[in-house]
């Protein structure tokens, strides 16, 4: 579960890479239209997925890492 | 301490996401471009045509340097009849009015790109003598098919290109053909095969509709797909009358109702139905740079000029601009004209082999237009 957690940032990554790649070769060429094919769709989906799990991971994270950082000022304020 | 020596350093994982990010476009290209996908779609005949019906004359059989002219009181003479309307269907076609008369485009839509056309290359191809060879010319009872090679300019300049003038006595001679004879997306052959495979007296390649997901195919009166894109669209008549149509303009069920025999849906669009080239251009500045190209120009019914130009070898040939491409148009007396798709894809198929020098070897795309023996 650590290991996918670990992974999942860098498929997001990816996944913006190819996006942002997509983009670009659509402005230069519309007729392309790689931005609005049904792949381009469906990777969508899971880019959004992607991107709220990697949130959703950060935000656990995050919120664990204050948790500690308060009960560690607790515990000195308890001293 | 043991875990952090494992970790990769930073420009380890940004090489590792670009690499990621690059193994995702490869994938992605080849499903989507490389993988051939036949599609099941529901077809519909939406014209049929009387082929054995004379509806145009053929020329007479002319000597080479007579057929070479181009005769601008024949131009005029072609532009007045569609003006006219050369039968009643074609002077009441579309429910859409016609581009305006100096050429200029009102593209509403935002999702359109607009490159100015260069006047100034029209000026100069059209005031140019070009170097002119007639490859052959091949009548049968129903087509007459002349092939020139073309050049104009010179040095880095030169540009060569590939002139088919059509006659047909009925417009179901304008024939159309898919790779390997199925219709769907990724299915490719080069033109000289398709060409070999359906007979053909001349062929060019077609728009290339297997590299879309979204356009408007209609080939020899069977409606394959009609979601528009966002790209013009040309219609071939029953009645041989063939426009062009603006994105925002193009109505599938008006252009049924009116005998759409073939629709092609590449563009953009290069003269406004009067001969002159279009002040716009529906394209970027990156698709409007000097390239190969293919292109269809409509005359009269009946009478259609193919167009292919070489590119990418400076010396023999640098390639057009769409400009130039739509001066060479104008020039072969063409009313209306279209660009197909170009680059690897322009190739010109004529007597039993390719007459052009496609850059590369020209690549396989997934159709052609023809006329048979």
């Amino acid at each position: 579960m650590k290991r996918l957690a670990r992974l999942i940032p860098h498929f997001s990554i990816a996944l913006a890479g190819m996006f942002i790649t997509f983009w670009i070769l659509d402005i230069i060429n519309p007729t392309m239209n790689f931005t609005g094919r049904k792949l381009s769709n469906k990777l969508l989906l899971v880019f959004c997925i992607l991107a709220i799990v990697t949130s959703a991971i950060a935000i656990y994270y995050e919120r664990k890492a204050r948790a500690e950082q308060y009960k560690a000022q607790e515990k000195e304020n308890e001293e | 301490m043991a875990e952090k020596r494992k970790m990769l350093p930073v420009w380890g994982v940004v090489l590792l996401d670009i690499a990621l990010t690059a193994a995702g476009i490869g994938v992605y290209m080849l499903f989507d471009y490389v993988m051939p996908q036949k599609l099941s779609v529901k077809t519909e005949v939406v014209a049929t045509v009387d082929s054995s019906a004379d509806t145009f004359a053929l020329p007479d059989e002319k000597t080479d340097s007579q057929s070479e002219q181009t005769d601008e009181s024949e131009t005029e003479s072609a532009v007045s009849d569609h003006d006219l309307g050369v039968d009643s269907k074609a002077s009441n076609r579309g429910t859409v009015e016609p581009k305006s008369q100096n050429g200029k485009r009102n593209l509403s839509n935002k999702n359109t790109y607009d490159v100015e056309s260069d006047k100034n290359l029209f000026s100069s191809i059209n005031g140019e003598e070009a170097e002119s060879e007639l490859l052959g010319t091949t009548r049968t009872d129903n087509s007459v098919v002349s092939v020139y090679k073309r050049s104009i300019g010179e040095g880095d300049e030169k540009i060569t290109y590939f002139v088919a003038d059509v006659y047909v006595s009925n417009v179901s001679e304008i024939k159309t053909a898919f790779a390997d004879d199925s219709y769907g997306k990724n299915i490719k052959d080069s033109v000289y095969n398709m060409a070999v495979d359906n007979n053909a007296i001349f062929a060019i390649n077609g728009d290339y509709y297997g590299n879309a997901e979204e356009s408007i195919v209609i080939r020899n009166g069977v409606k394959y797909r009609d979601s528009a894109s966002e790209t013009d669209v040309l219609v071939l008549f029953t009645d041989g009358v063939m426009r062009t149509y603006l994105p925002e303009e193009f109505d599938i069920d008006a252009v049924i109702a009116q005998g759409a025999w073939q629709a092609w849906n590449f563009g953009p669009a290069l003269l406004d139905g009067e001969g002159n080239v279009l002040d716009t251009f529906n394209t970027t500045s990156y698709l409007n740079s000097k390239n190969p190209r293919s292109a269809v120009g409509y005359v009269e019914p009946g009478h259609y000029v193919f167009v292919t130009v070489d590119g990418r070898d400076k010396g023999y040939s640098s390639g057009a601009t769409l400009s130039e491409l739509a001066a060479i148009l104008s020039d072969e007396g063409c009313i209306y004209g279209y660009n197909l798709d170009g680059g690897k894809s322009a190739m010109m198929y004529y007597d039993g082999e390719i007459i052009n020098e496609p850059d590369g070897g020209g690549r396989d795309i997934s159709d052609i237009i023809y006329v048979s023996k």
